[in-house]
């Protein structure tokens, strides 16, 4: 078990280095002139000579990724150009903002899509069935940017139930409710097709193995059956993909953050796009990507941690 | 996933000959035929395909459907409601909102299967490659293409435009480039699958070269999935380039591009809707057409 942690850490790490490489070079490299691009097309030429000098743009490559990286590790972020501000609170900041609003959405579509996956899964082939599997496909590639929008018209503009700006919830439960539902939604619809498929599909499998044939024969009532046999087994690969699409969602919520004003990482990181401030921009997709890694490793230990072969084998 | 791959198995006993035994295109073609025909059964897949149809019809010839030119500026008449004579209403520029949304579909269907097309030949290749040849180099394709998937795909799309500037092409590399990965991925994997059976060693036996095999032996093979995970790209080629031009790292004015449209008219929503409501049903009802599409074919593949 710990080996395989390690292993899998290890392997993390490594494709961490990778994306902090792919980073590096699209926002230090692929611009060219670094010291142009910050000032802009009015500065003079020794001016954005000197910027580039105090920014280390002329030295070697590897000795320039050196640089920035071994800064991020220990935690010197720089400054944002467009703001003035200090990097690494204000990214973190508006991560914490993000996972908040991901925990939500997040919480309340897992329950609803494992519901209903299992639902499906248990009338196999039938009306429900087809009705959660075409609900699924048709939301899965929606825009978050078309259902946030119909929602904004209809339940924040004619029905006036919700705000049309969200902000940052307090710890009262009506306030989060009232500020994080709307966001939520057009995640939680995409997310839905994925996790409630998943699930039954995982369900489907189980049904069709033969000790639950062997279960329902020696007649085992089927409640038992489901709860004992199908769903303990059908979860299995659920909750790996669960966790995955939470690390992943976390840096997905750029769009509904944009829509509806909350102050999020996805939001900063399109926000300094436009203003072309690449130190927050580079910290915030770092940050989501290192996100992602950690819930990736996490899904990977606790499968193996969930399933006995795995957990005999290691 | 194994049906149609079958018959196309027949070259295994193929003597040292060059020519490929008579009975295997024979083969191929009923398979394909077996194929059209069940996709015409499947309804999910014959309605995806009508509203898909009507939109790429749209896309082309949209000046024939529009009632009025969709650039055509009144500003007597701006955000007023849906009439009869302006059926979804008029813009904050008082242009008809029904032209423009028409029109809207050029762009989309332009640069979507474009990068879509970027992404299965960049993709196809490096799966091929990757899956064929494993040791080291599979080992590092495999962990770069694990690098780029870590990436949530707005954000480093984001990040690219940001950097090299918003422009049709730049949207249609950096969507094409962002779904390389995935491609890649599935072809990888089916190619892990075919690269041990018969007809590879006898292709080997025959002497033929890694590039030959590749494509001639396995591509073909690999068709099915690889059928699926286009149509499945190109509606996320779809939802990625809709959602940068909304996010004005894609087309700008006067482009009646539904993202950008929808983006222009969020300031007008408490008073006319419709601005924003149009171009939203349509890119939705064109999504959910792509995802028929897809549901039709996995069905029929799978079977």
């Amino acid at each position: 078990m710990i080996r395989l942690i390690g292993r899998r850490v290890a392997a993390a790490l490594f494709t961490l280095l990778l994306v902090s490489v792919i980073v590096f070079l699209i926002s230090q490299v692929l611009p060219g002139d670094i010291g142009r691009t910050i000032l802009g097309p009015y500065a003079t030429a020794e001016q954005v000579a000197r910027l580039n000098e105090q920014l280390g743009a002329n030295d070697p490559l590897i000795a320039r990724y050196g640089n920035w990286i071994s800064s991020f590790v220990i935690g010197d972020w720089g400054s944002s150009h467009a703001l003035s501000v200090a990097v690494r609170p204000l990214v973190l900041e508006r991560f914490v903002n993000s996972l908040i609003l991901g925990t939500y959405a997040f919480v309340i579509v897992v329950v609803i899509s494992i519901l209903l996956g299992v639902v499906a899964a248990l009338g196999e082939g039938k009306l429900r069935d087809r009705a959660v599997s075409i609900a699924g496909f048709s939301l899965i590639a929606m825009p978050e940017f078309v259902s946030g929008t119909v929602l904004l018209v209809v339940f924040a503009v004619r029905l006036q139930w919700f705000p049309v700006v969200s902000t940052v919830p307090s710890l009262s439960p009506s306030d989060i409710v009232t500020q994080l539902t709307l966001p939520a939604v057009p995640v939680m619809l995409i997310m839905f097709g994925y996790i409630s498929r998943m699930t039954r599909e995982g369900t489907v499998d189980v049904l069709h193995t033969n000790y639950t044939r062997t279960a329902f024969l020696k007649g085992l009532p089927r409640r038992t059956v489901i709860r004992r046999h199908v769903l303990r087994n059908a979860m299995l690969p659920t909750v790996s993909v669960v966790m995955l699409q939470f690390g992943y969602m976390v840096g997905g919520l750029a769009v509904t953050e944009i829509l509806f004003g909350y102050p999020g990482i996805g939001k900063l990181a399109v926000d300094s796009a436009a203003a072309n401030d690449l130190p927050v921009l580079s910290a915030c997709v770092l940050v989501i990507a290192a996100f992602y890694m950690t819930m990736n490793v996490i899904a990977d230990v606790v499968y193996a941690a969930l399933n006995p072969q795995i957990r005999a084998s290691s | 996933m194994t049906a149609g791959r079958k018959q196309t198995q027949a070259p295994m006993e193929a003597t040292v000959d060059e020519q490929p035994p008579v009975a295997e295109p024979s083969a191929r073609r009923r398979a394909r035929r077996d194929l059209v025909r069940a996709l015409l059964r499947s309804k999910t897949f014959m309605v995806g395909c009508a509203i898909l149809l009507w939109w790429v019809l749209d896309s082309v010839a949209w000046s024939l459907f529009v009632p009025t030119d969709p650039q055509a500026l009144d500003p007597t008449n701006a955000l007023a409601a849906p009439s009869a004579q302006h059926w979804l209403g008029t813009d904050n520029l008082g242009r008809d909102v029904l032209s423009r949304v028409l029109a809207g579909a050029t762009t989309v269907l332009g640069i979507a299967p474009a990068a879509t097309l970027l992404a299965l030949l960049l993709g196809t290749t490096i799966g091929l490659a990757a899956g064929y040849y494993r040791g080291w180099f599979d080992e590092l394709i495999t962990r770069l293409l694990d690098a780029f998937l870590a990436f949530p795909p707005i954000v480093v799309a984001v990040l690219a435009l940001a950097v090299v500037g918003a422009s049709n092409v730049a949207v249609i590399l950096v969507t094409g480039l962002l779904f390389v990965p995935n491609v890649a991925r599935t072809v990888r994997s089916v190619v892990l699958q075919e690269r041990s059976r018969d007809y590879i060693a006898a292709a080997r036996l025959r002497g033929e070269r890694g590039p030959y095999i590749m494509v001639a032996e396995i591509l073909p093979n690999v068709g099915g999935p690889l059928m699926v995970e286009a149509t499945v790209r190109f509606g996320y080629a779809v939802f990625t380039v809709a959602t940068l031009s909304f996010l004005g790292l894609g087309l700008q004015q006067p482009s009646p591009d539904w993202g950008l449209a929808i983006s222009l008219g969020r300031s007008y929503l408490q008073v006319a809707p419709w601005v924003v409501l149009a171009p939203a049903l349509a890119l939705a009802t064109l999504v959910v057409s792509i995802n028929l599409v897809v549901d039709g074919l996995r069905q029929v593949i799978e079977e």
